[in-house]
């Protein structure tokens, strides 16, 4: 038997706000499209249940034709049947409220709810304030089962109060448990939960902002003979990347250029890019921020620089510097501002003397 | 502070020159290309050292312009006077500035000293390398830059690279377009358009909002509904549950009155076999009574013997009495024999006298012959018995007879005693019983036995109902029969509600289904407010930035702004002071009426006018531009006045200003130390 574990599609939510218009609409659809090839994936390699572990949608009214698509999609798959999990983010279930749900579509509640697949168990609760502390002693599941159990929150493995969406690992321990489904972390996690199962965040399945760099997809489970195993398969559209390069020792912005080029080498263009600028520079760097954007987003899908180089300002350097150059770095260093607005004013301020563009 | 003398062992074109210098004027008179430019720049590289930089350029990079072209030790040292103590630098270049070597010594020691450190010129004249090569070296066209230029590029000239002169000015024009660009007057400017743009935005949002108002109405109203619709369900199927125990109950009542009829006919069957039990003691009572039954068979078959004996002997004395009776009519037989037979004779007679006549009915006289038949017959017959042989038969049988009877009678008195006996027994034994008439056998017995078909029949009575309950009780729910309550309502009311909750229902439904509808309409618009959003998003994070760059702007302004000032007032008093004071020992007279500007441009007072230099004569304004040069050096160098180094200053000059000129340098070099290069004689 084969189950897709996915999780945080957050389907027709905002994109990252540096997004172009016309970008952010297309990820916007990208993401729908992912969700729509996951599921013909699902119907190809004959997958009998997608568990959407949490956070499907994400703003309090889900647009008509994204509710549309994802109704059709299960619709026209009878043969799968879709385990809806609230998450932190569905404050609205509207699917649970619809009257023509298809049959196919089943949800989970505030106490632990199974549906059972041949020799499978599927076992999920949609935390709550209420719940939270509950659901550890109320899981009775049968040893002679393969059981996987639904949860959308964090992990952790401390005691922390007033938490609602906190799931405490160590007490899912020693509860026959062969696959712990999670949702609600954006990237994938596997990792051991006691002698017997697994616990895993399948992450999201495209991210939406740098925040969410690297591979997603969503997990494909396969119960053989009442052995369970899995993988991650990646699925996105683009992978987002950040890199971080150290600018420290280079005066110009070609000579950064080419340590960034070093540094994306090898990424598709189809992907986003954000490149992370640190070290130290001098006064005297010539840096073009807009010019390296302009750079990567020629050579990539979407490009952004993020600078947070620090400039190096030995003041005893300049404290025999009778120029009005020293005069006004003595001046600005002696002032009263904080330390980044120091560093903006010196860098405005060389820039206007030395005749540069300002920002 | 004052050169005393140096030793150049290679640095550029010069090998092995020893120098020594004179307090004052010394002047150096050398061709052109001796090396004036590489000899200023020795001395400068003495006290700061020289940068290392992987520049190639031979004009970018110092280090590698002075690399001796013949090898050998690049350096040298110098030893000079200053707060009234002698040192002596040594230093010697490497490719990189780690390989260099410097050492500072106290010349009237030898020891090593530390009172400065590596760039001791800092120290010593409160400049930089930069700044001090840009003041105290007067190169040949010294008088141009000092009219034109600010006191920036007179100290620093800051863009080498591309030989271009950048000026405050210029920064501040810089700084204010790009200040406008962001905020203009008016409420224009970059961060002015954005806030539009956003406010825009929000209107169009402020749309949405009103539909998202109503949006949210309906969602509420919709929500409301939903609970509504939840309740009614709820009480629909608490209704139907009911409609279901009513319908429910009448069978179930119907089962629980079977139920009850039958714990009843086995509590019955149980008490009476309880009651029929308690009338039998002992368990093999059974087949004693089957015994007593026996008995009183029995007691019948002894009763029904005696009544065959009794019969018997009845039947014995009968016979007996009909033998005697036929013995005594035997002795009597002839007479009535004859008497017998003369009747039958005149009967037929008669009967055949009718018939001959023939007056009568041929059935008179048939009968009369047919009697008279008989009676003669008769006549014979007893006529014969009365014989003798019939008479000794006659005894025998009596006899047998009475034999028969004696036995009878004896068999007769052995059932009365056996009956007796019997029923002796049997009074005592049904005695022991409660019977109602013990002294009635028949009916004691009956009675018992009634009672023991009794005890079977409620025995079985009672098996049977406790099968029935048992068989009952497993085909049935009987946590629901025994469980079974009146319903508050009737089956009447119960369709009455359901009928009426459902319309609700569906009328809620509807309700529902409308508001659906509606928000679909409104939520058709969703993509458009999210474009909306993302790019409210997008110009609220551009107009974040925009406020700081403005603020980063305005503050990069005014801190340029109050640097420049704080740069010039360091000067300007005293370069003031300084340019009157050369001037006047220059004219020979104190100058009162002297300006310097906050750009450090001098002008004079004449005739109630302020000019500026570039009105006097080229002599004049050359001395004037060497004073403000002067005036300049002295401003910058507040503690510790430099020697300078002047090339060839006065070779545009006539020979009256030139006299004036070398006049002007010999009264400043009794105070300042002037390395004076010129490549003729008639200006040495």
């Amino acid at each position: 038997m084969k189950i897709i574990h996915c999780g945080d599609l957050h389907l027709d939510s905002r994109m990252e706000s540096v997004l172009p218009k016309e970008k952010a609409k297309e990820r916007k659809n990208e993401i729908l499209m992912t969700f729509l090839k996951m599921v013909e994936y699902a119907r190809k390699n004959w997958v009998s249940v997608i568990i959407m572990a949490g956070d499907v949608f994400d703003t309090r009214t889900v647009s008509a034709k994204v509710r549309n698509a994802v109704l059709d999609a299960i619709k026209s798959n009878p043969g799968i049947t879709f385990l809806y999990l609230k998450g932190n983010h569905d404050s609205e279930n509207f699917m649970e409220e619809m009257q023509d749900k298809p049959d196919n579509l089943k949800f989970f509640g505030d106490n632990w709810t199974k549906y059972e697949f041949e020799d499978v168990v599927i076992t999920g609760v949609e935390l709550n304030g209420e719940n939270s502390e509950k659901i550890y002693d109320s899981l009775i599941l049968d040893t002679r089962r393969v059981n996987i159990a639904v949860l959308h929150g964090q992990e952790i493995n401390a005691p922390v109060k007033d938490k609602a969406e906190v799931i405490r690992l160590k007490e899912l321990k020693g509860k026959n448990i062969d696959y712990l489904a999670l949702g609600h972390v954006h990237s994938y996690k596997m990792g051991p939960l006691d002698s017997r199962g697994i616990y895993a965040y399948c992450g999201c399945l495209e991210g939406r902002g740098f925040d969410e760099c690297g591979e997603k997809g969503f997990v494909l489970i396969e119960v053989n003979s009442g052995r369970l195993s899995a993988e991650f398969v990646p699925a996105a559209y683009r992978t987002l990347y950040e890199k971080v390069v150290d600018v420290t020792g280079l005066d110009s912005t070609i000579q950064m250029l080419k340590k960034i080029e070093e540094a994306v080498e090898g990424i598709s263009e189809e992907s986003l890019v954000k490149v992370v600028l640190t070290g130290r520079i001098s006064i005297d760097t010539e840096m073009d921020i807009k010019y390296m954007e302009q750079f990567l987003r020629d050579r990539f899908y979407f490009g952004r620089v993020k600078n947070l180089t620090r400039l190096e300002i030995n003041i005893a350097e300049y404290q025999y510097d009778a120029t009005l150059k020293g005069e006004f770095i003595r001046l600005v260093m002696a002032s009263a501002l904080a330390d980044e607005e120091k560093q903006q004013v010196i860098m405005s301020g060389i820039k206007a003397l030395s005749g540069e563009e300002l920002d | 502070m004052k050169l005393l003398n140096c030793y150049i062992e290679n640095f550029g074109k010069l090998h092995g020159y020893r120098h020594t210098f004179e307090d004052g004027l010394n002047v150096i008179l050398e061709e052109n290309g001796w090396g004036k430019t590489t000899f200023a720049s020795f001395i400068k590289a003495m006290f700061y050292g020289m940068d290392y930089t992987t520049k190639k350029s031979i004009t970018e990079n110092e280090r590698r312009r002075y690399m001796p072209w013949q090898g050998g030790n690049y350096g040298g040292y110098i030893v000079f006077e200053t707060k009234g103590k002698l040192y002596r630098i040594e230093r010697f270049f490497g490719a990189k500035d780690k390989d260099d070597v410097y050492h500072l010594y106290d010349e009237t020691t030898g020891m090593e000293s530390h009172d400065f450190g590596e760039r001791p010129g800092e120290e010593i004249f409160g400049i930089d390398a930069f700044a001090y090569e840009r003041s105290t070296f007067m190169p040949q066209d010294s008088r141009e830059m000092m009219i034109n230029d600010s006191l920036t590029a007179k100290l620093s000239n800051m863009s080498e690279e591309n030989g271009n002169v950048e000026s405050f000015q210029k920064a501040i024009t810089q700084l204010d377009s790009r200040i406008k660009y962001y905020k203009k007057t008016g409420e224009r400017g970059r961060i002015a358009e954005l806030e539009g743009q956003i406010a825009e935005i929000n209107h169009e949002l402020a749309q949405f909002s009103n539909r998202t108002e109503s949006f949210e109405i309906l969602k509420n109203k919709k929500s409301e509904l939903e609970n509504k619709r939840i309740e009614l369900f709820n009480e629909l199927k608490s209704i139907r549950e009911d409609l279901k125990k009513s319908s429910e109950y009448d069978g179930l009542k119907a089962r629980k009155s079977h139920y009850d009829m039958l714990v009843k006919n086995h509590l019955d069957a149980k008490s009476r076999l309880d009651g029929v039990k308690l009338f039998f003691e002992k368990p093999e009572l059974m087949k004693e009574i089957d015994k007593r039954k026996e008995d009183y068979d029995n007691l019948s078959v002894w009763d029904e013997k005696y009544k065959d004996e009794s019969e018997n002997l009845k039947e014995l004395e009968y016979r007996k009495h009909g033998l005697t009776t036929q013995y005594e009519a035997h002795k009597k037989a002839p007479v009535a024999s004859f008497i017998l037979m003369l009747f039958g004779i005149v009967a037929a007679g008669g009967g055949i006298f009718l018939w001959v006549m023939g007056d009568f009915n041929i059935v008179i006289p048939a009968a009369c012959a047919v009697l008279g038949g008989i009676l003669f017959l008769v006549g014979l017959i007893t006529w014969i018995a009365g014989s003798g042989k019939a008479k000794r038969e006659f005894h025998a049988k009596i006899s047998e007879v009475e034999e028969m009877i004696d036995c009878s009678k004896i068999a007769l008195r052995e059932y009365t005693v056996k009956r007796e006996q019997a029923r002796k027994s049997l009074e005592n034994y049904v005695k022991s019983f409660q019977v109602e008439q013990p002294d009635n056998i028949l009916k004691s017995l009956t009675e018992i036995e009634g009672k023991i078909r009794e005890y079977e029949k409620f025995s079985d009575m009672n098996a049977n109902a406790m099968k029935e309950l048992n068989d009952f009780e497993a085909e049935n729910e009987m946590e629901k029969i025994r469980g079974l309550a009146v319903p508050r309502y009737s089956m009447g009311e119960l369709q009455k509600k359901e009928v009426s909750v459902n319309n609700a229902l569906m009328s809620i439904m509807e309700e529902k289904n409308g508001i659906a509808r509606r928000m679909d309409a409104l939520s058709s618009n969703d993509d458009d407010e999210n474009d909306l959003l993302q790019a409210r998003d997008r110009l609220t994070e551009e107009l974040k930035e925009a406020v700081h760059n403005h603020e980063i702007l305005c503050m990069t302004k005014e801190m340029l702004i109050s640097a420049n000032d704080q740069f010039k007032t360091k000067y300007i008093q005293n370069m003031k002071d300084a340019f009157k004071k050369y001037v006047g020992i220059l004219n020979g007279t104190d100058m009162e009426n002297v300006s310097v500007d906050i750009d450090l441009n001098v002008t004079i007072e004449d005739y109630g006018v302020k000019r500026n230099l570039e009105c006097y004569s080229t002599g004049y304004r050359d001395l004037l531009s060497l004073c403000t040069r002067f005036a300049l050096v002295t401003a910058m160098f507040p503690d510790e006045q430099p020697f300078l180094i002047l090339d060839d200053p006065f070779v545009n000059l006539d020979v009256e200003h030139m006299s004036n000129g070398m006049e002007f340098l010999k009264k400043l070099s009794e105070k300042n130390q002037l390395l004076y290069f010129t490549c003729h004689e008639s200006r040495a």
